[in-house]
């Protein structure tokens, strides 16, 4: 057993948390005209339901020793694949939402078969190779729904196609799925000023208790051995490259999964076709690592105390700019200033921490 | 060993050298079998005959954090023109004397050469005072393997003398023809098998590749060269052309020479004395026709006999 | 020689997009209604404005640092540079609608912006090195969040930045500097125009090409020195460069220092060519698509040479400059669907990440 744990230590450890709550209550203090606290409440539970599950899908590569897992947005783009079917097919209602996952879920694991073999010839360089690769998906899924929707792939229905019938409209309504599972049931707080979508979060538990599950199982342990050292999980016997390849299998499906309850979470409801997936990956990541998650170390509380700060930064952000600057931008660039250097200081960090051993 | 052992079996360059039981086993045979016997002919060229030379480097205390090849503090005296022979088992720190000279790995104690202290860790200023090294680590230390041979040759010297430029000051740029002349030349005197002077390195049979890395160590015209396992991996033939280079520098140009290597014939070959080193340490300095067995026992950690050599020929 | 020793020796990547650039000029030339002087100017200027900013990242490269992806942020310090050359110029010399500063002095604060921007350049790059040193092995990840973050921090500058040339600032009230800045009458076009002859409709771009053939040879010649000698070699093989007395750390942050002081040249040059100053958002990417082009003159990750610049900047541009109007000239001729208006930019993106993908797994020797 661990010894009680220092306040030096445990300050070190959890510098990053600390630093945005601290960021996060200026912010709210200085936006306190602008916003009243329930609203923010009621904003940041919506914001929870959206984002968690997408955040939660990072955590195996990180055991596994891949790092950050830039290609999720591969992920995203099968679930949007998923919702574009559903769609076509004109079906509406909670059984089109588990239609868009089930399809969602096949396209998932090619694509993340093809993005673990490409990660597995790229040891060491798994983050910067899944965001080049993030880039390049981007570029093909534009060619297949753009050009092949229509003439080549059997998308007929025209309430989402351009109106020569060829390729994708840059936005999809999701009406039909949008909000179905937040209102399945839901609880309204403080007069109605904040809708507890209790389904969603029911459906985000079952994926904590399911992650924790599975990496106490034993493919979760072999998980932890390649995370840790893969040259002693060779040795082990465990097949490494297999190992690596279900992480990333497991990430790209929750990554789909998770897009879909993003696209269809209360108060989005509408797709844009070729550009709602490309900010998912920083956004997620730069999430869980405000919640103290580093590079080679990740948790379920990392996930969930990191999407909380991250998104109530992001929302006072703006308006603590303006009132503060009488600006919104700066507001608005602090907050993306934020994401990225949060995501760099980790980086660099891991980096410096490795090579001193 | 000998007290616990029931069979000693001798392994040496992968294969088995020999057999013994215990009741046949003593340290002398093991250490003969360790070394192997064949004592090579040595035809080597007279030098000059003159008065005692002097010491021109002298370690003391000597200590070099290299892994794998720890120095744990040596003393030596490298006399002046002489070709000194170090020889050891892997692992005991032979190596680690030269890396650790040169400023390659941390050390500590007190190196001079010519009266006046070497600076330790600053390799540059080891290299501006005329000595020169050739790495046992060819490939990853030895090489520019994708540049050319004439670059491999001269580029040391560039840096640290600042020759084959045109020119003087920052803007001075390297001078290609008078590289390309160099560079033919050396190729000519070490027998380079080669396209030509700008083929890459890497291309070359380690034989050719490691008298590229000589070439370089020459063109800077070392008074004093620290060579290391020059002959690993290089075929039979060019085993001897590059032990009779060195030969040939030391007497034409009265380059001392410290040359360590784990072939301890190719050492009796050449050398005018050999230090063995074994735990980081010197054991003891023997003349090349010293019997096997007390190269064994200094081999061995020295343990037994311990003699203080000196220098064979003199 | 046969086929495949052939192909080797040109690389094949350059090889195929040569014959894709050679087939979209036939169709041009053929198909279209395309004017093929306007064409070729055109891909000519692209060239020369990208060309300092590819060249930017080979002595990072040769240092041994890999793809500077931290590009951006010597362009932020070329956007510092030329702002603040146009705010004093407004704040001194104030241009009445549709003036033109002198043509002397247009080239005096292009020179100054240049030589302003070179110099916080090469400050941020010695700090950009610094932090490289920390993070040896994972250059090139930190490089791409370096450059995102110094766009995002520059954001947050041009709100702030305390200018008074209303050209510069928002007419109405708004905060801080405008997204778009006109470079006419300070320096639109200089470099392009500069000694340039007309062919046809279009016109070659001579002072613009010069000044980029001018800075490779510069960067040439430079590793022709003793210290670029050294450079070149730290980045090789580091351990064969200590043990020839070679400081490996301060080569390697030279490297950088000089891949960012030209990063802020390249961007004042871009910004000449194109005509305006583009800030905020707008040079986040940037650094792909030049990464892009100089892996398809045939760099590698650990090798760069200035003939990659050359062959690499000049393809890649061509074709982007080539198939946009291109394609939609034939839409406009054959018809076709809307969609297809996005092939040239669906081809930018798979082109540039698929090289940079591939420079990233391949398994160099």
């Amino acid at each position: 057993m661990r010894s009680a744990p220092s306040v030096r230590g445990l300050l070190g450890q959890n510098v990053v948390p600390l630093l945005f709550a601290t960021l996060c209550i200026a912010g709210i203090v200085a936006a306190r005209e602008a916003i009243a606290l329930e609203i923010l409440a009621g904003d940041i539970v919506t914001r929870l339901g959206r984002n968690l599950f997408l955040v939660l899908s990072l955590i195996v590569p990180v055991v596994a020793g891949m790092g950050l897992n830039f290609g999720i947005v591969i992920g995203a783009m099968c679930g949007q694949i998923g919702l574009i079917l559903v769609e076509n097919a004109g079906w509406s209602g909670l059984g089109a939402l588990g239609a868009a996952m089930a399809f969602s879920v096949p396209l998932s694991l090619v694509f993340g078969g093809l993005t673990g073999r490409l990660l597995n010839r790229a040891k060491g360089k798994e983050m910067i190779t899944g965001m080049i690769l993030a880039f390049f998906a981007n570029g093909v899924y534009q060619m297949i729904f753009l050009l092949l929707a229509g003439p080549v792939l059997p998308l007929h229905n025209q309430k989402i196609l351009l109106d020569d019938g060829i390729g994708l409209a840059n936005t999809i309504d999701l009406s039909g799925t949008a909000g179905k599972l937040d209102h399945l049931l839901r609880i309204s707080l403080l007069g109605g000023r904040i809708q507890f979508p209790i389904a969603t979060f029911l459906l985000i538990t079952l994926l904590c208790l399911g992650l924790r599950w599975y990496l106490r199982t034993r493919s979760g342990q072999e998980l932890r051995t390649v995370g840790q050292d893969m040259h002693v999980a060779e040795i082990s016997g465990i097949g490494v490259d297999k190992v690596r390849m279900r992480a990333i299998l497991i990430s790209t499906v929750l990554g789909g999964i998770g897009q879909i309850l993003w696209l269809t979470s209360t108060g989005m409801g509408t797709m844009n076709t070729y550009s709602s997936h490309e900010q998912v990956g920083p956004y997620a990541i730069a999430a869980i690592l405000v919640g103290g998650a580093t590079v080679t170390h990740a948790t379920i509380w990392h996930a969930i105390l990191g999407t909380l700060l991250f998104h109530t930064l992001f929302v006072v952000a703006p308006l603590a700019g303006q009132a503060v600057f009488g600006a919104v931008q700066i507001g608005e660039y602090f907050r993306e200033f934020v994401a990225y250097a949060v995501i760099g200081v980790t980086l660099a960090l891991h980096a410096w921490k490795s090579r001193r051993g | 060993m000998l007290a616990v052992a029931d069979r000693i079996t001798v392994l040496r360059d992968g294969a088995v050298a020999g057999r013994v039981d215990r009741a046949d086993a003593t340290v002398e045979k093991i250490a003969e079998l360790m070394i192997g016997r064949a004592l090579p002919e040595r035809d080597l060229p007279p030098r000059a005959e003159g008065a005692d030379p002097s010491v021109t480097l002298r370690l003391r205390d000597l200590v070099v954090e290299m892994p794998g090849e720890e120095v744990r503090g040596v003393d030596l005296d490298v006399k002046d023109g002489e070709i000194l022979g170090v020889a050891g088992l892997a692992g005991q720190g032979k190596l680690g004397i030269a890396n650790g000279v040169l400023g390659l790995f941390p050390a500590t104690g007190t190196v001079e050469s010519g009266g006046s202290p070497l600076p330790l860790g600053d390799t540059l200023g080891v290299l501006k005072r005329g000595v020169a090294f050739v790495s046992e680590d060819r490939r990853q230390v030895g090489l520019l393997l994708d540049e050319s041979i004439e670059t491999n040759i001269v580029g040391t010297a560039a840096h640290v003398q600042g020759r084959f430029l045109k020119g003087s000051g920052p803007f001075a740029l390297l001078d290609k023809s008078a590289i390309r002349a160099h560079a033919e030349r050396m190729i000519e005197e070490f027998d380079i098998r080669c396209q030509g002077p700008t083929q890459a390195v890497r291309r070359l049979s380690g034989g050719n590749q490691q008298k590229v890395c000589l070439a370089r160590a020459f063109t800077l015209e070392p008074s004093l060269l620290f060579v290391s396992e020059p002959t690993r991996g290089v075929d039979v033939g060019a085993k001897d052309r590059v032990l009779q280079l060195l030969v040939k520098v030391n007497r034409e140009r009265g380059t001392t020479i410290v040359l360590t290597s784990s072939e301890l014939a190719e050492l009796r070959q050449v050398s005018d004395r050999i230090a063995v080193v074994s735990e980081g340490r010197i054991q003891g300095i023997l003349p090349p026709d010293a019997p096997d067995v007390d190269f064994g026992l200094l081999f061995a950690g020295g343990h037994g006999a311990r003699r203080d050599g000196h220098g064979g020929e003199s | 020689m046969n086929v495949v020793a052939l192909l080797k020796r040109l690389g094949l990547t350059r090889t195929v997009l040569a014959a894709f650039l050679l087939g979209l000029w036939v169709l041009s030339a053929t198909a279209s209604s395309l004017d093929m002087s306007i064409l070729i100017s055109d891909c000519l200027v692209r060239t020369g404005m990208n060309g300092i900013l590819v060249l930017a990242l080979v002595p990072a490269v040769r240092a041994g640092v890999g793809l500077n992806f931290g590009l951006p942020l010597g362009m932020v310090c070329g956007l510092i540079g030329m702002v603040t050359v146009m705010d004093l110029a407004g704040r001194t010399m104030p241009l009445e609608l549709g003036e033109s500063y002198g043509m002397g002095l247009q080239f005096a604060l292009l020179g100054t912006a240049m030589i302003l921007g070179a110099l916080l350049g090469m400050i941020a790059g010695w700090l950009y090195s610094r932090l490289l040193e920390a993070v040896k092995g994972q250059e090139m990840m930190v490089g791409i969040y370096v450059g995102f973050g110094s766009v995002a921090g520059a954001s947050i500058l041009w709100l702030l930045f305390p200018a008074k040339n209303p050209e510069l600032i928002w007419p109405l009230g708004g905060v801080g500097l405008r997204n778009t800045l006109v470079l006419d009458g300070y320096f639109q076009h200089l470099l392009d125009r500069f000694g340039s002859f007309s062919f046809g409709n279009g016109f070659f771009p001579t002072g613009v090409l010069l000044v980029w053939v001018l800075a490779c040879a510069a960067l040439w010649l430079f590793f022709r020195t003793r210290i670029g000698a050294a450079l070149a070699a730290a980045g090789a093989n580091p351990r064969f460069a200590a043990a020839s007395g070679i400081d490996v750390r301060s080569m390697r942050s030279l490297g950088v220092v000089l891949s960012t002081a030209l990063a802020a040249i390249g961007i004042v040059v871009f910004s000449q060519s194109y005509g305006f100053v583009q800030l905020y958002k707008a040079p986040l990417l940037m650094a792909f698509p030049t990464v892009a082009a100089l892996l398809i003159g045939g760099a590698s990750v650990r090798n760069a040479k200035i003939a990659h610049v050359l062959i690499g900047t000049f393809l890649f541009q061509s074709v982007l400059t080539t198939s946009l109007p291109l394609v939609n000239d034939l839409i406009a001729q054959h018809g076709g669907a809307k969609a297809l208006a996005n092939v040239p930019e669906i081809a930018r993106l798979i082109i540039s990440n698929g090289i940079i993908l591939y420079a990233l797994t391949r398994k160099e020797s």
